[in-house]
């Protein structure tokens, strides 16, 4: 049969400890295993990084994308020399259509995207500093 | 919560509780889980020697429970004394070390005889420790994991993977004897007990 008060100075006897003078080095020594841990893992990730960063960087170059790039670049600039070409062509205001369908002038489209960057480096700043 | 640089974190770290010490723990504070472990070590290392551990495995096992503490922090949520969740990890490593050596060596680790009677010298130790010295191994680890680690019978059961019908049989048996034993001490003369080698 139990015994609640037998019990009850159980648990006052378990919760009764004796307090060890190395206490202090118990302490410092958890301390110090945190930190290796941290520096180990953050040095793992480190090295993930710049794995997968090589890794990235050998697969762009194999697959030729600089190369595609640099052609895609050069079909835009003919299509955009051939669109101007034919807008050009066109008598009346459709030809001159960048700028008439602008109630303002091209700096502050640049205003415009200026603005939108920085606002983008604000919320990327205040995201890192969340993470 | 920002803490100060400086040699005044110590004092502001000692003055903090345990839930803000585990809160800023939980957000990556290495210090605060320092003053935790500076606070409760003892008393995890005190319940690991209770439960059969030698001192220095003791020692190694509440290291180990404080860095488990650590990477599962979050899930603190303060319902109860942090002391109180870390010995439990503390406790369940320890029985994870104690069932592997139990598997190497099943007579020594199933051994229920009577290690004391509750006559002679360990009779007339007056604190805990001496009177738990008494008990055999298994009834040893029953009593502390129910008393000194908080938990259940049941949680023991399945801790030990043992029934709950032999858990409850061995805390009964080490009840009645530390009961025996610690009457036995009350009677003793002043000065005969002593404190274990804790």
């Amino acid at each position: 049969m139990s015994d609640p008060s037998f019990e009850a100075r159980l648990q006052r006897l378990f919760s009764d400890h004796p307090h060890y003078p190395d206490a202090p080095l118990f302490a410092i020594e958890v301390e110090n295993r945190l930190s290796r841990g941290w520096a180990l893992r953050r040095v793992l990730i480190g090295a993930a990084g710049v794995a997968g960063g090589l890794i990235a960087v050998v697969q762009l170059t194999g697959a030729g994308l600089i190369g595609r790039i640099g052609d895609a670049g050069q079909v835009a600039r003919d299509a955009a020399s051939a669109l101007h070409t034919t807008a050009a062509r066109i008598p009346g205001p459709i030809g001159g259509v960048g700028q008439l369908a602008l109630p303002f002038g091209g700096e502050v489209l640049w205003l415009v995207a200026g603005l939108a960057v920085l606002a983008g480096a604000f919320l990327a700043s205040r995201s890192i500093r969340e993470i | 919560m920002a803490l100060a640089a400086g040699p005044d974190v110590k004092a502001q770290l000692g003055a903090l509780h345990d839930l803000e010490l585990a809160a800023l723990a939980a957000a990556g504070d290495r210090r605060a889980f320092g003053e935790l472990a500076r606070r409760h070590g003892s008393a995890v290392r005190a319940l690991l020697r209770r439960m059969g551990a030698e001192p220095a495995l003791a020692d190694d096992l509440a290291q180990d429970a404080f860095l488990a503490a650590f990477e599962s922090i979050g899930e603190f949520r303060g319902e109860g004394a942090f002391v109180g969740w870390v010995k439990r990890i503390a406790a369940r490593l320890y029985l994870k070390r104690w069932r592997k050596r139990a598997e190497l060596d099943p007579v020594e680790a199933e051994d229920i005889g009577d290690t004391a009677d509750g006559e002679g010298d360990a009779a007339r130790k007056i604190d805990l420790d001496g009177a738990l010295a008494s008990l055999s191994e298994v009834e040893r680890l029953c009593v502390s994991l129910c008393y000194g680690a908080g938990l259940s019978h049941a949680e023991a059961a399945a801790a030990l993977k043992a029934p709950l019908g032999t858990v409850k049989s061995h805390v009964k048996r080490g009840l009645d004897k530390l009961k025996r034993q610690l009457a036995a001490s009350e009677t003793a003369p002043a000065g005969a007990g002593r404190r274990a080698g804790v």
